[in-house]
């Protein structure tokens, strides 16, 4: 490794893409041991609750997808898996919500964080998205009714041509292949902008005007 | 393993009504009645304090 | 001001160079995942999930064969829902249009769905019959076009007149419609139909449009939803059958559908086309969502309505950062 390399600017992709990760996304970033004092309060916890009720979604999603769709109708150890899938993906919502609360209140996106917001609310609809097609895959009368009742919306639009919520073949590998693969796409993203940024800084932080006044 | 709960759960659900057109089941209103409490919570409540904290700075040093 | 504003700006953006705290991302992630699972293994243990088992064509024909046989003449008659529908099935209708917009027309047949045959007649022909209904398939086979539509247009128009009682239909010349509905019926009350429909003569099959489409034709479906207050027009979208909770993240898609105009079938052009128009906004609303940042007046809003005085409490204390005088 020489250090010539290192410090001219690189033609080499490789090397570029080492020194540009090195620059925004150096370890020390991605596992701190600090973080500004005035990351203190119980708020920050909730998009930390958000990704661990996702792994908890996962977890429970793929024994799902081994057994196949059908096998929770008919088996106790199925029908509790269901129950962890089920309630894991309330947990979701909630705590993303309210983490969105928070981040909306905080008007995280100040400081050159757009991307993080942008990122963060395309999440939310994707997660709506793969809750939909989960919700379409139950293989019971609720896929049934959603099926029925959803299909005049999209084909109110014309993408009821292509997208078929009345076929469950489509709606399953939508819901466990590429929906997942796009939302844990933009989750890692959402994730290392956080990581790259830092926590947004309070309002009024920087505002000379008001140390020491009006307590 | 079902719930122990879940005949209870499986009963048809209760919906409040204000109006002609407002409608919501209560374990609806539950559950975002309890995600405004939980945010009002949590951005109220005092968070532990650094003991740790004092004279550093900067970038994430030790 | 503005040169404030921009030092402001820039400081945000910097990484940050005050005061720090301990902070191990790893144990925060551990402990996170350790309640989430506990809450989840808890809310399972305890709450179970819905699991209301699906309709069948059997349980239709068994709990109302009166409205079955109506459904499958309307089939027939070309007077059902699904085969008056349009895009993407048939060209029998012209679906909903935002405006000059006509994008369930546009987007073309895709999903080719004849009602009289692919629910009733192939169905039919699929299974061996009792002798009437097959000369029943025989006739309606040859017949002319005309033939077909006047029979089958003429029962349901009989049908409705009862208002669906089978029994006091008037009699009339309906040709092989009431044998070919009552063949349906039987197939429907012994479980064959659910099976063929499904399988559609071949043996790896995943799309139930078909079906869904003909449960969606007649009063099982429907009067199923109801009883589960999963109807739109009562704020349906957002819940789930039982006690559970369902979709609350719905509410906004939801509530259009309960006011005016939205709710108004026969308003023209919104109500009648709502489920366009209200994609169209929740499109709409999405990317203001998303856009927020680039948003004057809503960015502001948590700088006018301090919230945030909670939330970095601690903070602006120990630096002794005071309140902005209200304007």
């Amino acid at each position: 490794m020489s250090t010539k390399l290192e410090t001219q600017k690189p033609d080499m992709w490789t090397a570029r893409l080492r020194q540009s990760w090195q620059k925004n996304l150096p370890i020390e970033k991605l596992l701190p041991d600090t973080q500004p004092a005035y990351v203190a309060s119980w708020i920050y916890v909730f998009g930390v609750l958000t990704l661990s009720a996702l792994a908890v979604i996962i977890a429970s999603g793929v024994v799902l997808a081994f057994e196949g769709p059908s096998w929770y109708h008919i088996s106790d150890a199925g029908r509790f898996v269901n129950s962890l899938h089920f309630w894991s993906v309330q947990l979701f919502f909630f705590f993303m919500v309210v983490h969105l609360w928070g981040k909306f209140w905080m008007a995280a996106w100040r400081g050159k964080r757009q991307a993080t917001w942008i990122t963060g609310s395309i999440a939310f609809v994707v997660s709506i998205a793969t809750a939909f097609t989960g919700y379409l895959t139950q293989t019971n009368f609720d896929s049934q009714w959603i099926a029925f009742e959803a299909k005049d919306g999209f084909n109110s639009v014309g993408i009821g041509a292509w997208f078929t919520v009345t076929n469950l073949g489509q709606m399953l590998l939508m819901h466990v292949a590429f929906l997942p693969l796009v939302l844990g796409l933009i989750t890692v993203i959402h994730v290392l902008q956080v990581r790259r940024k830092g926590v947004v800084p309070p309002i009024d932080a920087f505002d000379q005007t008001l140390k020491g006044v009006n307590k | 393993m079902t719930g122990f709960f879940s005949e209870f759960m499986n009963l048809n659900a209760v919906y409040l009504k204000a109006n002609s057109w407002l409608s919501i089941s209560v374990s609806n209103l539950v559950v975002i009645i309890s995600m405004l409490v939980i945010f009002f919570i949590a951005i109220s409540i005092p968070f532990p304090k650094d003991h740790h904290e004092s004279s550093k700075n900067g970038r994430g040093q030790k | 001001m503005s040169a404030d504003k921009s030092a402001i700006h820039s400081k945000e953006s910097a990484p940050w160079q005050g005061k720090v705290r301990r902070y191990d991302i790893v144990k925060e992630g551990v402990i996170a995942l350790l309640i989430v699972s506990l809450l989840t293994l808890t809310l399972s243990i305890f709450m179970g999930s819905p699991d209301e088992p699906s309709l069948t064509f059997k349980g239709w024909a068994a709990s109302n064969s009166d409205n079955f046989y109506t459904t499958a003449v309307q089939e027939l008659a070309g007077t059902s829902e699904s085969a008056g529908y349009g895009a993407p099935y048939n060209d029998a209708g012209v679906g909903l249009n935002l405006g000059p917009l006509w994008l369930q027309k546009w987007a073309g047949i895709h999903h080719p769905i004849n009602s009289a045959n692919d629910f009733v007649i192939t169905p039919l022909g699929e299974q061996q019959q009792p002798a009437d209904v097959a000369a029943a398939l025989s006739t309606w086979r040859s017949a002319a076009v005309v033939d077909k539509q006047r029979w089958a247009v003429d029962y349901d128009a009989a049908l409705s007149a009862v208002e669906g009682k089978v029994s006091a239909v008037k009699s009339g010349d309906y040709g092989p419609v009431p044998t070919l509905a009552k063949g349906l019926t039987a197939m429907a009350t012994s479980g064959a139909l659910d099976g063929l429909l499904l399988s559609q003569g071949g043996f790896f099959q995943t799309d139930h449009t078909k079906q869904i489409l003909f449960f969606g034709d007649g009063a099982y479906l429907d009067d199923a939803g109801t009883a589960a207050n999963l109807q739109g027009g009562t704020w349906g979208m957002m819940n789930e059958t039982g006690r559970y909770p369902g979709q609350a993240w719905l509410w906004l898609y939801s509530l259009w559908y309960q006011i005016p105009p939205f709710n108004n079938e026969e308003s023209h052009p919104i109500g009648a086309n709502a489920d366009a128009y209200i994609l169209a906004l929740m499109g709409f609303m999405t990317l203001g969502l998303v856009m927020i940042p680039f948003i004057p007046g809503v960015r502001s809003l948590p700088i006018r309505i301090p919230l945030h005085r909670a939330i970095w409490r601690q903070y602006y204390q120990t630096e002794g950062i005071g309140k902005r005088k209200k304007k």
